[in-house]
């Protein structure tokens, strides 16, 4: 619990960091230029302990209601095929070497950590934001480094690019690494847990929150739900 | 109010959070000690040159021909610039930085504070080797490197490979407890 309780703690205090420190660091970069800095959300930090570790996001994305293919290159309803499971959807791509990796393995662990009782409740998804070169196959030995239960999906690319636009993601947009062909993408870098009873993402988890969060919210969201408060 | 209340479409505060990291980074440091307890054989993801000195370099297996690389370089001189890599895997190696949800070159390198200490590590910086043909396996491969900075000059590093499915945290979790 202590571990869970600091990360709150360093997370509440990077953020009210975040609006003030950036200055205080005399950022010896760019300084402006940042378009994020313009727009900084009102964030209200209270003392009290949370229900949940995860980033509470309003409105609530609801859960994507697509037909995709899956990684053994079937339909896959993702509205019938979740229903009633705790659903941690994520949009990366394979030739992703930092974020991407770092998502499915800490879900991956926390899921193993946490054992089948819970796991055998969460639906993990992983839709490709780089369908060129995430075939279902290539999808699949990706996932399956990570754990075999992961669903892979892909689709075309208007429907990709709407089922992004409906999370209130901007679409992925390939971003050359050299003049070689290599790219990467850019791409909405956090996970979204959309709650069994409700199919909404009351939660999203961008990097760096740890696995004891993650078990903490896992196993409440599984056990109890979405509570407010 | 006991929570986090994002007014307006508040997946600004996501960008916030890595800000935040790139923002201790660059501030210096936040004391933790390096944690490095088994002092004796530093054989690989460590090396020294002038007054800069690496530690805990590690690859990440990758199945797919991309591949990060982490470390913390520490300065104890004036400042300094990591100015590029070379790998002996893959055509290419390249200084990243994950901004946001995007990933980007470092143009003119990575600044290395006087005294100071920068980490790279998932979310904030990495080394990135591209065209690495049939992947990076763990424990039969060792990542070597060439690490060119601007006043201490040129480094080689050998870095291992940490494994997908081994039960290492990733050195992104901000929190000191162990379990
Ligand atoms: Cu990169």
């Amino acid at each position: 619990m202590s571990t869970v309780r600091s990360w709150l703690v360093l997370a509440l205090a990077a953020i009210a960091v975040a609006s003030l420190g950036l200055v205080a660091c005399g950022s010896d970069d760019d300084g402006g230029g940042d378009p994020t800095a313009t727009s900084i959300p009102e964030i209200t930090v209270g003392d009290d302990e949370p229900a949940f570790l995860g980033v509470q996001v309003s409105p609530q994305p609801r859960k994507p209601d697509f037909v995709l293919t899956d990684t053994s290159g079937e339909d896959y309803d993702i509205t019938a095929e979740t229903e009633g499971y705790l659903t941690l959807l994520y949009v990366g791509y394979t030739h992703c070497p930092d974020v991407c990796p770092t998502h499915m393995l800490d879900i991956a662990r926390t899921l193993d950590d946490l054992g089948p009782e819970i796991a055998d409740r969460v639906k993990v998804v992983f839709v490709t934001s780089d369908p060129e070169r995430d075939t279902p196959e290539a999808m699949r030995t990706w996932l399956d480094a990570f754990d075999e239960r992961f669903i892979g999906l892909t689709g075309d690319t208007e429907d990709l690019e709407n089922l992004q636009r409906q999370l209130g993601m901007n679409p992925a947009q390939k971003v050359p690494l050299n003049d070689k062909g290599d790219y990467a993408v850019d791409h909405g870098a956090y996970v979204l847990a959309f709650t069994a009873e409700d199919n909404l993402a009351h939660l999203v988890y961008p990097l760096g929150v740890t696995r004891d969060a993650w078990a903490h919210d896992i196993k409440k969201l599984v056990e109890e739900g979405w509570t407010e408060s | 109010m006991n929570r986090i209340t994002l007014v307006r479409r508040g997946f600004v505060a996501l960008a916030l959070v890595s800000l935040v990291s790139l923002a201790l980074v660059a501030c210096g440091d936040d004391d933790d000690d390096d944690g490095d307890s088994n002092g004796g054989d530093h054989s690989t993801g460590s090396a020294t040159i002038g007054d800069i000195a690496i530690e805990g370099a590690y690859a990440r297996e990758s199945v797919t021909d991309v591949a990060a690389v982490y470390m913390t370089i520490k300065n104890s001189g004036a400042a300094d610039t990591l100015l590029s890599v070379s790998a002996d895997v893959g055509s290419e190696a390249q200084l990243h930085e994950v901004v946001d949800s995007s990933m980007r070159q470092m143009e003119g390198g990575i600044p290395i504070p006087e005294n100071g200490e920068v980490t790279l590590k998932t979310g904030g910086l990495h080394v990135m080797i591209l065209g690495i043909e049939g992947g990076l396996k763990a424990d039969s491969t060792e990542v070597h490197l060439t690490l060119t900075f601007e006043n201490a000059g040129s480094v080689e590093l050998t870095a291992p490979v940490q494994a997908l499915n081994g039960d290492g945290e990733m050195d992104h979790d901000m929190d000191d407890d162990k379990e």
